[in-house]
């Protein structure tokens, strides 16, 4: 039916709604910000005569507690903080890892032990597709101790599904948030996900951080000056 | 009232309709003999007789006789015993600009112009306001054509359910029509969905059963799986089924886009509309293209949908194909073999 589709991410989507609500006073949801986001594209270029009708499906009133919540918008990584961020922690970290290391449900337990071998680390999310992902798509997480122990006790889960034995799915933390969100976070649970525009970029755990409030105090030799803006 | 009683040929209005408990309609000239029978067992403690006074006088007068509370509401002048008021069955006074309902408020949207937004383009920028019909979304517009076509030709029968797997807005369009027409209705929707949209569809008296995002579309504990299980379960279950009905985007052709039409005096050149269930923008597009061929129809799509080529996943603006309705092409999730 459509000459056209126009693509919007999520940020976009979510940018332009919260923008049309505060410049026009209008309270739409996080669609009309697709539709308006689009309209403006197209709208971009077009004779002064040109009347371009953009479709407002429905309210903002039903998502105050997300897109219009700058709590919301930060955990999900749609608002960047400057500063000591969990964006900064990430990016200093080696470039060998790679940016989401991830098991899938379907892969055995032996594949996923292999995994947390190969790049040296102690917990990753289970996923049900390749990077990029959504929030949707985390089902769960693996820890090496939880592999641990239950390949210990019944060694042949090693070759059943991660699915059988993952655990619940990592708290999450937005990429633009303060190291001290994910500092809090990390009470609860050995690692954290961060999300970036809704999408899940990397594992912080305990280590990393501890690694970066080392080096903000200074005891860690060779870390980049300036690095995270602490 | 808890009885209106309709004798003979008479049309009420809407007014003493949507205030009786329970309408029946009887033959004029007889004596309503079974209903006197019926009402022996429950007593009304309000009766309406409505219609032409030749008819409705006796039918009034026999009631009243048996000793239950009757009023007449009749245009006609009649003679009626002592004890029962007449009343107008028209609204006697000037006409007020006031709906008879609230779902003859659904649709004629307004529009307004999106300057402040538009502050880098040089031509017309202009809103459909959907978020003013009384669900605040366009969704109400199907929502009343569904029902309405569903009980024309039996589907949806009077105590009957409606059971629909919905992300929101459609529900809340349903669950308007049900309020006001009587009809208990059931939703299934899936876990991301904002949790004031739920109490919404629950502040309206519907059921809401809330399922898991992150499992297979045949997974028995999926949106699709739980809803299919309720329309069997549940007897008189009609299932409006948005993203197959043909009356989710006729109701768009036939109302939206006529609006959008006259309300841009015929000067629209361009139509964007996101591509949901795709029946909006189908519905209102080929309206547009009717009219005038040369409008472009533009679909805005959260990015990664099935639309653009992308795979059915999960995403997290609300209300659009990818959660909220089944996989066109596909009911297995596709599974990644490397890394």
């Amino acid at each position: 039916m459509a000459d056209r589709i126009e693509a919007v991410s999520d940020a976009e989507s979510f940018a332009t709604a919260r923008r049309v609500t505060r410049e026009e006073g209008l309270l739409i949801g996080g669609s009309g910000g697709t539709a308006i986001a689009a309209a403006l594209r197209v709208a971009d270029g077009l004779p002064p005569d040109a009347v371009v009708v953009v479709h407002i499906p429905d309210s903002g009133r039903g998502y105050l507690s997300k897109l219009f919540d700058d709590r919301w918008m930060a955990d999900h990584g749609f608002i960047r903080g400057t500063g000591a961020t969990v964006g900064a922690l990430l990016r200093r970290r080696s470039g060998d890892i790679p940016d989401l290391v991830h098991t899938h449900p379907e892969e055995t337990v032996r594949q996923a032990i292999d995994i947390l071998r190969e790049y040296g680390v102690s917990q990753m999310p289970v996923v049900k597709h390749e990077p990029p992902v959504v929030l949707a798509e985390v089902v769960g997480a693996v820890t090496e101790r939880d592999l641990l122990s239950s390949a210990f006790a019944r060694p042949e889960m090693l070759d059943r599904p991660v699915a059988e034995v993952m655990g619940p799915a990592l708290p999450t933390v937005g990429v633009g948030e303060a190291l001290d969100i994910a500092v809090a976070r990390l009470e609860a649970a050995p690692a954290v996900l961060v999300l970036d525009g809704g999408h899940p970029i990397g594992v912080v755990s305990r280590a990393d951080v501890l690694g970066a409030l080392a080096a903000r105090a200074g005891t860690t030799p060779g870390d980049p000056a300036g690095e995270g803006g602490a | 009232m808890d009885l209106l009683v309709v004798v003979g040929a008479a049309t009420p209005p809407s007014r003493l309709t949507a205030r009786a408990r329970r309408t029946v309609h009887v033959p004029a000239g007889e004596p309503p003999t079974a209903l006197l029978a019926e009402l022996r067992g429950h007593v009304p403690r309000r009766v309406g007789v409505v219609g032409a006074g030749a008819d409705a006088a006796p039918v009034a007068g026999e009631l009243h006789r048996r000793g239950l509370p009757v009023s007449l509401h009749t245009d006609d002048a009649v003679d009626v015993p002592a004890g029962v008021p007449v009343l107008a069955m028209t609204d006697p006074g000037p006409p007020m600009d006031v709906a008879d309902d609230l779902l003859a408020l659904i649709g004629n949207t307004p529009m307004v112009r999106l300057d402040r937004t538009a502050h880098d383009v040089d031509c017309h920028l202009v809103a459909k306001l959907e978020l003013y019909n009384p669900g605040f979304s366009s969704k109400d517009r199907p929502a009343l054509a569904m029902v309405t076509a569903a009980e024309a030709d039996g589907r949806l029968r009077p105590g009957g359910t409606i059971v629909e797997p919905t992300s929101g807005n459609t529900g809340v369009g349903l669950a308007i029509v049900a309020a006001r027409k009587g009809y208990r209705c059931v939703f299934i929707c899936p876990d991301k969905v904002a949790f004031d949209k739920i109490a919404q569809l629950r502040a309206y008296g519907s059921e809401v059963h809330v399922c898991p995002t992150s499992v297979a579309p045949d997974d028995p504990r999926s949106y699709y799986s739980v809803s299919d299980r309720l329309v069997t379960e549940i007897p008189g279950a009609w299932k409006p089924d948005q993203y197959s009905n043909p009356d989710n985007p006729r109701s768009q052709y036939d109302t939206a886009g006529p609006e959008i039409w006259a309300q841009t005096a015929g000067r629209v050149t361009h139509f964007v509309c996101g591509v949901g269930t795709g029946g909006t923008i189908s519905g209102i597009g080929r309206y547009l293209k009717e009219q005038n061929p040369a409008i472009q129809v533009i679909g805005a799509d959260p990015e990664g949908s099935v639309y653009s080529g992308g795979t059915g996943r999960p995403y997290l603006v609300e209300a659009s194909v990818r959660t909220s309705g089944r996989p066109p092409t596909t009911r297995r999730w596709p599974t990644a073999s490397k890394r």
